[in-house]
């Protein structure tokens, strides 16, 4: 039996959490689920997870200032998400070292699972 | 005896004879004195009368002329004819004023002259001065105080007498009667003079007035105008040199009791402001002050104003709606598409699944749309009316909804170069005024077609149409048939505006009763 993969998702909308939550509810995925920045970084401290989900706009701490406060990725692949197609010209440090940033709602989700799946 | 009595009585007639003759002449010295003294009397009552007369003639000439030269000038003529002066001068405080071959000649005189109290000697110093001038000796000069106005130096008379002998005392008295008379009429032409100045100044500033001004009655009368406002040749009214109209301007000032309104000439705005020149209680026929201010400029920017801080605004609001609506609907979306990879949601609950999936998009569209609706600016793109049309009718739904909608959509193959956005401004404005004209349950039908090398888009009403009359104006900036705050009056204007940076065209059909048709048309891409 192989290793389930770790997925963390932190965003603030319980809808967005439990779309991932039953997207990767099979057994080969472990799911941790955030509903704001501060449990998102403990949780990823703590987890180690493979990948993030990281929503941009959050109360409390936003998805950048995650990144900030986690410092270092601790091996994990990020992908960004957010409804806001705003200016992201001072985010150019944090966007070279993510791995993707999806743009809500998603286009499609199987794209998605199948991002995750190719990490294995 | 007899003869001696004879003798006695011929002495007796002589010295009878005698006396009578003595009495006669006595009588007859009497007559003469008598008469002398009535032809003399006489004589002086014609010359004084005479005297007179001339005065009066004097005083005549003096109230006919408008300027001081003329008045020394006849001053002194007058008195050369009387033979009391040979020349005049006017001594203004230090200013020596003659008038020379008709000219009046000004000479400053040195402070020194008034250091003396003594009359005489006053005389002697400027007596000098003047010899020097004429280059000839000067006869004796008279000096006589003239009245003195306010804010200015003491003033007098110089008259200068050729004769040697002293003035009388009848004369004295009269030239003091003609230099009365040349002070008032100085008075006078100062008053005059200084009148003149201000009539003149209000006169320009009245005429310089950029800014359109005129007098007005309260029957439309135009009393007086400026440059500014026009004249037009056999025309009285305010409205037909002003506005070139047959009646009063709508909204005019006169018509609302306003003191203030804003009236629209031609493509231009003006506010004009009424002032009342007659008593409020006047029974005479009112008279009104008018002036007419073009503010076309700063309105049309003032709602552009508006209208950008309206869709800046509404643009603001957007960006948050987007934000907050999409996140639950990125997770109705993901959950949908979620559920049917599940097999075991199958008939009814997998339709009503793709129902759920279909209607989120449909939400995520509207607010896109919104989105590109109040962008700032965009760039050119390669588009189709079905498109632009697709995307803002939803942003009409409150609109159009108790209205039946006949919509035919065929030009999505006519790519047209536009800004998407502003075209979509131009339809939402149409369609808008379409359905105002509109009762609840008539027919909008919008259709757009390829026409050639144009696309076309029509909009149109069952509504009451457009009346002739006011065909010719809906495309001007400002003309609205809406109440106040109901329309800007530049909608149509502003539409026509983007059609024509597009090189296309904008244009109506309307036929009162039946309704109006809007024609949208842009040129094709290709055929750029």
């Amino acid at each position: 039996m192989q290793k389930p993969i770790r997925i963390l998702v932190i965003d603030d909308e319980p809808l967005i959490r439990r779309a991932f939550q039953k997207l990767f509810q099979k057994e080969q995925y472990q799911v941790f689920l955030a509903e704001d920045g501060l449990v998102g970084v403990e949780l990823w401290e703590k987890e180690k997870p493979d990948c993030v989900f990281l929503d941009v706009i959050m109360p409390g701490l936003n998805g950048w200032e995650v990144l900030e406060k986690k410092g270092d990725f601790s091996g994990a692949k990020v992908q960004m998400m957010s409804a806001y197609t705003g200016d992201l010209q001072d985010k150019k440090i944090w966007i070279e070292k993510i791995d993707g940033f999806l743009q809500k709602p998603f286009e499609d989700i199987m794209k998605i699972k199948n991002w995750v799946d190719n990490l294995r | 005896m007899v003869r001696s009595k004879k003798r006695l009585a011929e002495r007796s007639v002589t010295l009878r004879n005698k006396e009578l003759q003595t009495l006669a002449l006595d009588l007859e010295k009497l007559v003469e004195e008598r008469t002398l003294w009535i032809e003399s009397s006489n004589r002086e009552q014609k010359e004084l009368i005479k005297t007179e007369r001339q005065f009066v003639q004097f005083l005549i000439e003096m109230s006919l002329k408008t300027s001081q030269e003329e008045v020394l000038l006849s001053f002194r003529d007058q008195f050369r004819k009387l033979q009391m002066a040979q020349e005049v001068f006017l001594l203004q405080g230090r200013k020596l004023t003659l008038i020379l071959k008709s000219e009046k000649q000004e000479y400053d005189l040195p402070e020194s002259i008034w250091n003396t109290q003594d009359v005489e000697s006053l005389n002697e110093n400027v007596s000098r001065i003047i010899a020097k001038i004429l280059s000839r000796p000067v006869g004796r000069l008279f000096i006589f105080p003239l009245p003195q106005f306010e804010n200015e130096q003491v003033s007098g008379l110089l008259i200068e007498k050729v004769s040697v002998k002293h003035l009388g005392e009848m004369d004295y008295s009269l030239i003091k009667k003609y230099v009365q008379a040349l002070g008032l009429s100085f008075e006078r032409i100062k008053l005059e003079e200084s009148n003149r100045v201000s009539a003149l100044r209000w006169e320009k500033v009245f005429d310089g007035a950029l800014d359109p001004v005129a007098i007005i009655t309260e029957n439309y009368d135009v009393i007086r105008s400026n440059q500014s406002f026009d004249q037009v040749p056999g025309k009285q009214k305010c409205y037909q040199i002003w506005a070139n109209r047959a009646e009063p301007c709508d909204n005019c000032p006169m018509l609302n009791s306003d003191n203030k309104s804003e009236v629209a000439k031609s493509e231009k705005l003006f506010q004009v402001m009424r002032n009342s020149l007659t008593n409020e209680n006047s029974v005479e026929e009112k008279v009104y002050l008018h002036r007419y201010v073009d503010v076309t400029e700063t309105r049309q920017a003032h709602i552009k104003f508006i209208q950008n801080e309206k869709l800046s605004s509404i643009g603001q609001i957007a960006e948050q709606m987007a934000h907050e609506i999409y996140n639950p609907l990125a997770g109705i979306i993901a959950l949908v598409q979620i559920l049917l990879m599940d097999s075991k949601h199958e008939g009814t609950t997998r339709q009503d699944l793709e129902e759920i999936g279909k209607a989120a998009v449909r939400a995520q569209k509207v607010i896109e749309n919104l989105q590109d609706f109040v962008r700032e600016e965009s760039d050119l793109t390669i588009s189709n009316l079905d498109e632009i049309v697709d995307k803002t009718l939803p942003l009409l739904k409150m609109k159009w909804r108790s209205y039946r909608l006949d919509l035919k959509l065929n030009s999505a193959e006519g790519s047209i170069l536009v800004q998407p956005q502003l075209i979509s401004q131009v339809i939402y404005n149409l369609i808008q005024n379409s359905c105002q004209a509109m009762q609840q349950g008539q027919t909008l039908s919008i259709r757009t077609q390829v026409l050639g090398n144009v696309a076309q888009l029509v909009i149109e009403d069952q509504g009451v149409g457009i009346p002739e009359h006011l065909q010719s104006s809906i495309f001007k900036p400002f003309f609205t048939t809406k109440s106040l705050g109901e329309g800007t009056g530049l909608g149509l204007s502003l539409s026509k505006q983007i059609a024509e940076r597009f090189n296309g065209k904008l244009y109506f059909k309307s036929s009162v009763g039946h309704g109006t048709q809007f024609f949208l048309e842009l040129p094709l891409a290709e055929a750029h």
